[in-house]
């Protein structure tokens, strides 16, 4: 086994969530990460001729998988299912479900393998932008005739089964937080949504379920991707997608509910959606695209088993991504408010080794690898973790308690250790504030107002107007910086800060008058704020 | 037959109208942007306001609008393959999803970068984009690792 073993697993869940928005940065030390013990599993690429025995055991679950009756959850189909019911895409969940997913599936595997190191390989294809030969053997290949051969058959075994599953029924009362309560924000009212979905929807590319005889697009014999695919699983498209220096920017974009879409990040946008389509059947060569067909084209594409190692390979740059994070002394997830956010969102349909549904249920339980207790060969794009940084540049975080007024927050109030806001420190503190704006609003009638408890006449210096440039455009929220040196030396100067709590809201943007005089707008914004994170640099 | 039902994706899009974002302030960390929204033509030039800085990538942020099937290439104005966008899964059925795209610091000439747009699709050759199928281009500033 190789002396090396980076990997972010060290950096549990209950290390990111039990210091509290203000000290998640500093509790992802990255000298406290690197100093944990090995994993008790290594995930192999799948070029390594070691890496056989994890295909051989692969091969033997999901024989397993396969031979189990529809009314089993082990069952290979009702496990892609869970993909199918509950995946999510272009937003920043995407990576964590799906570490969860896979998780919980390596140890379904290990389970009905017999093979208690098994662990799923990776396929790193940018060393190898093809589909590796090895996985056109047996049933390793959806072609297999293991496989269910059409979606007659697919629907005859299923059909029934899936109409009496659990995640049907909402309860009485009603469970908002349950199954169906994600199912119907996914638009699945009924199982006659979900088999429209996957069998009977008109619309090219949509289709889910394909006949055996096109469940995977690539070939043995043509196994090569097409030259868009291959530009995004190179390497300089790699290390683009690992440069960015912030979670949300390198993941997707944020929504409200993990079963929403937004946007989505290099690493979403480029390899995954790119490698997911060539392998089920999008091919352009020569100025002609063709559609051959093939599982991995939608979201039944667990049916087909490269899923798990091309998703092993996401996952696999999440950490690198991590590491890299870690030994700059950069964010490793979103912060502040956004953190408790994110780790609030119910995962609720993963099934453990057991049949069983998993114990872990929120997204913060996959912001690291944990107790899965995996780690990765060193793959493409790992020369970006350099060695760590020295501590002192590390940046400090405190989040800010927001307050409500009605539905939405116009902004909060944060306490800053008084060394942090002693005289002279000024110029390093920022505010970073995350806004909600409307389609058609311009920031430019905004403006951040920055005042301390106890109330007092505005100066102009306790303002900060919100300007931007460019052509509006459809996105998520977004994140103003705005510096604090002015307003902190006002309220300094004006004995306010001796309680070292400051308050930061949104405002219409106030008028000053000849001679500095402040007139506020009665007027509420149309904007809610998300977080306000201070920042001490 | 199609089944009339409520999608999520209706609901997101409401939640996305709500917060949506034009451009950035002069912020450290998020991502700035410029560009030109409603491509109805295979050509485009984009202007960029300032030179990234040492710590920023220059990067696209496509905006796609109605594309039920295919993919949009990306190239540069000399022909290079920037990149491809090919929506996966549902994505393919919602309108206003962005995607993001690194753009090589050579396709910045005297501050101006000039991207030729197709859209591929089954059995066709590779054409314009139409009205409505791309919202916008923008660049965007992002501020990356050293």
């Amino acid at each position: 086994m190789p002396e090396s073993r980076p990997s972010s697993l060290g950096v549990s869940r209950r290390d990111v969530l039990t210091t509290g928005a203000a000290a998640a940065f500093t509790a992802l030390s990255p000298n406290a990460a690197m100093a944990q013990t090995p994993a008790r599993y290594r995930r192999l690429s799948v070029s390594n001729p070691q890496a056989a025995r994890a295909l051989a055991s692969y091969k033997k679950a999901i024989r397993n998988m396969l031979n189990r009756p529809p009314s089993d959850p082990l069952n290979w189909y009702r496990n892609a299912l869970v993909h199918t019911l509950d995946c999510p895409h272009g937003n920043w969940w995407f990576l964590a479900w799906h570490r969860g997913y896979l998780g919980w599936f390596e140890q379904i595997c290990r389970e009905l393998s017999g093979d208690p190191d098994f662990a799923i390989p990776y396929w790193d294809w940018t060393k190898e932008p093809r589909v590796p030969q090895l996985m056109f053997d047996e049933v390793l290949t959806p072609t297999a005739p293991a496989f269910i051969d059409t979606f007659a058959n697919f629907a005859k075994q299923f059909k029934d089964v899936v109409a009496n599953a659990d995640y049907w029924k909402g309860g009485s009362p009603f469970n908002e937080e349950g199954q169906y309560a994600q199912l119907l924000a996914r638009g699945l009212r009924s199982p006659d949504d979900l088999w429209f979905d996957i069998g009977s929807d008109p619309r090219p590319g949509f289709q889910m379920f394909f006949d055996r005889a096109h469940a995977r697009g690539l070939t043995k014999d043509k196994p090569d991707f097409d030259q868009d695919t291959a530009k995004a699983v190179s390497l300089p498209m790699i290390l683009d997608g690992l440069a960015p220096r912030d979670f949300i920017t390198f993941a997707s974009p944020k929504t409200f509910a993990h079963s929403a879409l937004t946007g989505f990040g290099v690493l979403e946008s480029q390899p995954h959606n790119l490698v997911h389509n060539c392998v089920g059947g999008e091919f352009t060569a020569n100025g002609q695209t063709t559609h051959a067909g093939g599982f991995m084209l939608n979201f039944l594409s667990p049916v087909d088993p490269i899923f798990f190692l091309h998703h092993a390979n996401i996952d696999r740059l999440w950490d690198v991504w991590t590491r890299k994070q870690q030994a700059r002394h950069y964010p490793t997830l979103p912060e502040g408010n956004d953190l408790k956010r994110w780790s609030a969102e119910p995962f609720l349909f993963f099934i453990d080794s057991k049949g069983q549904p998993a114990t872990k249920t929120k997204a913060g339980d996959y912001a690291a690898i944990g107790d899965f207790n995996y780690d990765y060969e060193p793959g493409s794009g790992e020369e970006v973790v350099l060695a760590p940084v020295p501590a002192t540049a590390s940046v400090q975080r405190f989040g800010a308690q927001l307050v409500a007024e009605g539905v939405a927050s116009r902004g909060g109030s944060v306490t800053l250790p008084p060394a942090i806001l002693r005289a002279g420190a000024d110029a390093q503190l920022f505010a970073k504030v995350t806004l909600g704006l409307p389609p058609s609003a311009h920031a430019g009638h905004l403006a951040v107002v920055v005042d301390a408890p106890g109330g007092a006449p505005l100066t102009p210096s306790n303002i900060v107007k919100l300007s931007m440039f460019g052509h509006h455009t459809l996105h998520g929220p977004v994140t103003f910086t705005v510096p604090l040196r002015a307003p902190l030396s006002t309220l300094r100067a004006a004995n306010r800060l001796e309680a070292n709590t400051i308050n930061i809201r949104v405002a219409q943007a106030p008028m000053v008058m000849p001679g500095g005089t402040v007139h506020e707008q009665p007027v509420e914004p149309n904007v809610e704020v998300l977080s306000i994170v201070v920042e001490a640099h | 037959m199609l089944i009339p039902r409520p999608h999520l994706t209706l609901g997101a899009a409401a939640l996305s109208l709500a917060l949506v974002t034009t451009s950035v302030w002069h912020g450290m960390a998020a991502p700035q942007r410029t560009g030109d929204d409603r491509i109805d033509q295979k050509a485009i030039e984009l202007v960029l306001p300032r030179q990234p800085n040492l710590r920023e990538a220059v990067w696209l942020e496509i905006s796609i609008g109605n594309l039920s099937s295919g993919s949009i290439r990306v190239l540069t104005g000399n022909g290079e393959l920037i990149g491809a966008v090919s929506p996966f899964g549902r994505a393919r059925s919602q309108a206003g999803l962005t995607y993001k795209l690194p753009l090589p610091r050579t396709a910045i000439v005297d501050g101006r970068v000039r991207l030729c747009l197709e859209v591929d699709e089954p059995g066709m050759p590779p054409r314009a984009p139409k009205a409505g199928e791309v919202n916008g281009v923008m660049l965007i500033y992002v501020p990356v690792s050293e």
